[in-house]
């Protein structure tokens, strides 16, 4: 027998309970929603129109530019979006944001023995892109955010073998709320306010430095606490694990989380801003109004769509690409992707 | 462990990380990571503290777990890699308890504790215990405190390499080289002691790596 079978085998067993850490995580989640809504500090409509000359003269000549080329790098894109923002938050307009979650889910490869579905590309035989969506509401003050339409998650576009989907599907969630492949997701309307002031992204959302440098640095200080209190290892193997950028950590922040998307404009101002000031990101398409920048890591590829025209980000995507591909999903689908749309509301 | 899904109100998704990322904005969401991963993580407490702290232990890692949710890495499908990581963070704040737990297994093996051995025995029951632990005890002792908790985290915690990795937050070469290394240690004629296959020895030297533990010089 291998010695570390019989390690193995010296295992104690105790017959012991969960209720107590069940009890203590409900009471935690209860305690967790009834936390107020912290107010967020707001710049005067002064200030912002201030900060939004400053960021457009910026665009136009960005620290260590002479103009020219850089004119389509991607800093200058982020930073133009982050005035058009600010400029939009002047006009102190409520704004309804429904935000779109997609990931894509393969049927039949080589990691989805245990469960129906996996992520690796190469050796599937079918897929589905999931979907979720969420409207919210920001008051014209930036102040407040209320949650005011769900769409459940549910089965979109089927790719490939479309029986094995529906089987895989069918077999896993048929019994649940989300039902049959082709059942129609339920929307529902929360109504209610949610306490984003309150979450804790590297850079909280309540409480973050004005000045993009010090935003930045504030993030890759937060990023890297974040992983050394999630690390258990030595210092060194933290070191090296932790080798995240800041790039990185913020895009995968955009394509996984809806928290940048309901801060308030200075939250994303700044933020995009900080983003433009972190390395590694490079335009892929710069000819149509809504612009393409790519970062990529050993990986992972991140790719983000912003309108500067608009002040928006439109969608941000996250792909590994060692997952390989399959000829029957389209071309550029990625595995995560958050898609966003907004329009004026009512406060 | 998943769900029982024909019984269960909860929706199931098919992946921790979209349970978790749904419950950020729906923070009961959260409740079904710790159906699916209570009992591995209960199990892996328990084995390395014993019963008595387990409830707290676990408790308090459900707590950090649910309260850092959001820096769980949404790249990753299966959430126990990061919780047994979180659980082991909490048990090295607990190096007094398992290195308690640690003599009682030992002692209930050299004492005879009925109720103990009952469960050492059951756990034991393909291969010749006496000899085998008492060959073994003292040998993991002696491991550095990395070394024991990526061989406790793999032969207790069944993990993989990858998960390991993921656990620890180390290479999975990092973990493949330490393992390599544990067998070879284990696998060695024991160490030599004044008086060979003397109990007095070996449980001295159980003593000394305990205070290691304890005072975390391993």
């Amino acid at each position: 027998m291998d010695v570390l079978d019989s390690v193995r085998e010296l295992k104690p067993a105790y017959p012991v309970t969960t209720h107590a850490p069940r009890r203590a995580l409900h009471r935690e989640i209860a305690r967790s929603q009834r936390r107020p809504l912290r107010r967020v500090a707001l710049v005067t409509a002064g200030a912002a129109a201030a900060a939004a000359v400053a960021i457009t003269a910026s665009t136009f000549a960005p620290p260590g530019s002479i103009g020219g080329p850089e004119a389509a790098s991607a800093s200058a894109y982020l930073n133009e979006t982050a005035a058009s923002l600010r400029s939009s938050a002047v006009a102190g307009h409520a704004t309804s944001t429904t935000i779109v979650l997609e990931q894509l889910r393969m049927v039949g490869g080589p990691d989805a023995s245990d469960e129906p579905f996996g992520s690796i590309r190469t050796g599937a035989t079918g897929a589905v892109l999931t979907e979720s969506s969420d409207s919210y509401v920001s008051s014209s003050d930036g102040s407040s955010v209320t949650w005011t339409s769900s769409t459940d998650f549910h089965a979109g576009e089927v790719y490939g073998d479309a029986a094995a989907v529906e089987a895989a599907w069918n077999s896993y969630y048929g019994e649940t709320y989300v039902g049959v492949l082709d059942k129609e997701p339920v929307t529902s309307a929360p109504n209610r306010p949610i306490d984003v002031a309150g979450a804790g992204i590297p850079v909280p959302l309540a409480d973050f430095p004005a000045d993009p440098q010090a935003f930045l640095n504030a993030w890759t200080q937060g990023m890297t606490e974040a992983s050394m209190e999630a690390g258990t290892a030595s210092g060194a193997d933290d070191a090296a694990s932790a080798g995240q950028s800041a790039a990185e950590n913020m895009m995968w922040t955009l394509a996984t989380s809806v928290l940048p998307y309901v801060a308030t404009p200075e939250y994303r101002a700044t933020f995009l801003e900080a983003l433009a000031l972190a390395e590694g990101i490079v335009v892929e398409d710069g000819d149509a109004s809504a612009k393409v920048l790519v970062h990529e890591t050993s990986d992972q590829r991140f790719r983000l769509v912003i309108s500067p025209e608009d002040g928006m980000i439109v969608s941000a995507e996250l792909s590994a690409p060692d997952g390989g591909t399959a000829e029957f999903v389209p071309e550029g689908t990625p595995d995560y992707a958050i898609r966003t749309s907004t329009a004026p509301a009512l406060d | 462990m998943e769900p029982n899904r024909a019984r269960r109100p909860i929706p199931s998704v098919s992946n921790d990380n979209e349970i978790i990322r749904d419950s950020l904005r729906n923070a009961p969401r959260f409740s079904e990571i710790f159906e699916r991963h209570v009992s591995a993580v209960t199990a892996y407490v328990s084995s390395r503290v014993g019963p008595a702290m387990t409830d707290d232990i676990v408790s308090e890692a459900f707590l950090r777990a649910f309260r850092k949710r959001r820096r769980f890495d949404m790249t990753k499908t299966s959430a126990r890699p990061w919780l047994m990581g979180i659980a082991t963070n909490i048990l090295r704040e607990h190096r007094r308890a398992q290195a308690g737990h640690w003599r009682a297994l030992q002692a209930a093996f050299a004492g005879g504790d009925e109720v103990a051995m009952d469960e050492l025995e059951r756990s034991s029951a393909r291969f010749d215990a006496a000899v085998e632990i008492e060959r073994l005890f003292p040998q993991i002792a002696a491991l550095s405190s990395a070394d024991r908790e990526v061989l406790f985290l793999h032969a207790w915690g069944d993990l993989t390499y990858e998960e390991i990795a993921t656990a620890l937050r180390i290479p999975i070469g990092t973990v493949r080289s330490r393992l390599s290394r544990i067998r070879a240690k284990l696998a060695a004629p024991p160490p030599p002691v004044s008086a060979p296959h003397s109990p007095r020895a070996a449980t001295t030297h159980i003593r000394i790596a305990e205070k290691e533990i304890i005072h975390g010089r391993s």
